[in-house]
């Protein structure tokens, strides 16, 4: 009987098995991390400095600019249409997908009006950003707000779509009359995990249409890295190409965070 | 005389009146619910019974105000009934509990909508209700942390908490094991004479019934009708293995045997 407990009290975070668990995955993640770097460099050895340039070249780049505080500068910089960008997009997305997901009117208008212009890629509205806004935050954060609105609006629409209905009636047999009041008290708890998993997903996918949208002339890490290829310069190219990868990973692990406290309840 | 002319001009708690469902479906029109006529007086325990499919979960729907009756009405209290509402407390097969709430917040929900019953405070009364089922010491767990009948009791609580004269339950013993239903059986009597609510409960399970109920409701199948309204004129607490007990269950199982 005593055998056929314990692999469950193995499981349970804060015992041994737990932590365990944890170190072999740092291990691991670690241990590829360094694999990565090693491959890198192999490769870097046999082929010419100028197509894929040694680690150590890389490594300089970052020191020097983390030294002379460019690095810094580029990630505020660009930190200036990343954030205002991600959090409006988000925010808009959400209110539309909101209002889709919960009323067949906004589904048979707003909704078809959206599906036909979901499929334009973000980048196409860059003449727009350009002529609305100019080549500057405003601009690039317009594009980063199309991301992040498209994304953040299909998963709270299928997040309100999908609250159970037993609940909004339990919501109405309690007391709650009125739309607005089944929304707030409990559409929008109920499809919270979606509108986290719209909102992380989104903050990845802006990183990436940000290098793009700064194409524009629009300065921060994604133009100072094109910059530095139209002069060949494959370190400074690669150097932020890392940055970005650990901003990324940075944002991402933040909203995990903020998701496993605000969703304690799952 | 007298006492029998009050009696029947008494308004029942909750009358369904002559009651028909008719759905639309992809293959035509399906009839749920046809000609349903029974009342439930206030302070009463009545069961509906039948086999799954029957339409007594359709005409839960309909005196819980979830769904509409395509003829006839439901009244409760005198009034047509015209949406779900805080008079008729609902306790569901599947617990339904808010999951981002905890167990005292679930039961405070209604209790934000429309107040506290006179006397108490919100607190009060979330701390009462728990206490009435036995689980004050969850106040503070989510719901995933209870076990199948712990969430089954904040249904209960949840539904009281607001002072509703009518409580309404479908099956909501149906996914508990055997030996939780019978001490929340128990439990809920005890629940139902500290608090003389009116109770209407669904369920397909004929023993629960009988041991619960002062009437049960016969119904059947394809489309619903009531077939009959037996009587349990027993003692509580009722002795399941005695010679009155089972003689009763036979009488409702009668009505299921030449299908």
């Amino acid at each position: 009987m005593a055998g056929s407990v314990e692999p469950e009290t193995l499981d349970v975070p804060g015992t041994g098995g737990f932590r365990v668990d944890r170190l072999r995955n740092l291990g691991l993640q670690a241990g590829s991390l360094v694999a990565f770097v090693a491959l890198w460099w192999g490769a870097a050895l046999v082929t010419p400095r100028t197509l894929l340039p040694q680690p150590p070249a890389v490594l300089d780049v970052l020191i020097r600019d983390v030294g002379s505080g460019q690095l810094f500068e580029l990630v505020i910089q660009s930190l200036g249409h990343y954030i205002p960008g991600l959090l409006i997009g988000s925010a808009l997305g959400m209110a539309v997908g909101v209002l889709v997901g919960w009323s067949s009117l906004a589904e048979q208008t707003v909704g078809t009006v959206a599906g036909l212009l979901r499929p334009v890629p973000p980048l196409a509205w860059i003449p727009f950003a350009i002529i609305w806004f100019g080549l500057n935050d405003s601009g690039a954060a317009f594009i980063i707000a199309i991301v992040a609105f498209w994304i953040n609006y299909y998963n709270a629409e299928s997040g309100v779509r999908d609250v159970d209905q037993r609940l909004l009636e339990v919501g109405q047999s309690l007391g709650t009359k009125s739309d607005l009041g089944l929304i707030r008290r409990v559409v929008l708890p109920s499809a919270t995990p979606e509108l986290f998993t719209g909102f992380r997903t989104a903050a990845g996918q802006a990183w990436m249409v940000m290098v793009a949208a700064e194409l524009l002339g629009v300065p921060g890490i994604g133009k100072h890295l094109w910059d530095a290829a139209n002069f060949l310069q494959m370190p400074v190219v690669i150097a932020y190409m890392l940055v970005i990868g650990v901003l990324f990973l940075l944002s991402d692990r933040l909203i995990k965070l903020l998701e496993a406290r605000v969703l304690s309840w799952r | 005389m007298a006492t029998d002319r009050t009696a029947s001009t008494e308004t029942p708690a909750i009358a369904v009146d002559h009651v028909s469902k008719t759905y639309e479906s992809e293959r035509g029109l399906v009839e749920a619910l046809d000609d349903v006529d029974f009342d439930v007086h206030a302070g009463e325990f009545v069961s509906i019974v039948g086999p799954s499919g029957c339409g007594k979960s359709t005409a839960f729907r309909i005196i819980a105000g979830l769904e509409s009756a395509t003829r006839g009405e439901v009244r409760v209290d005198g009034a047509p009934v015209t949406g779900p509402g805080p008079d008729r407390g609902m306790v569901f097969q599947d617990d339904a509990l808010f999951p981002w709430r905890t167990v005292a917040k679930n039961v405070a929900y209604g209790l934000e909508e429309v107040g506290p019953p006179d006397g108490y405070t919100v607190d009060e009364r979330v701390d009462y209700c728990l206490d009435l089922v036995g689980l004050s010491d969850k106040a503070d767990a989510f719901p995933k942390e209870l076990s199948g009948g712990q969430r089954q009791r904040v249904g209960i609580a949840r539904a009281l908490a607001v002072d509703p004269p009518i409580l309404l339950m479908d099956e909501p013993f149906a996914s508990v094991d055997a030996r939780t239903k019978t001490t929340l059986h128990r439990e809920l009597l005890d629940i139902w004479t500290e608090t003389g609510k009116t109770i209407c409960f669904v369920t397909h399970d004929i023993e629960e019934a009988v041991y619960l109920s002062d009437r049960i409701v016969v119904f059947s199948g394809g489309p619903g009708t009531v077939l009959d309204e037996i009587p349990v004129p027993m003692e509580r607490p009722r002795d399941r293995t005695g010679d009155a007990f089972t003689g009763v269950k036979a009488d409702v199982l009668a009505y299921f045997e030449d299908d």
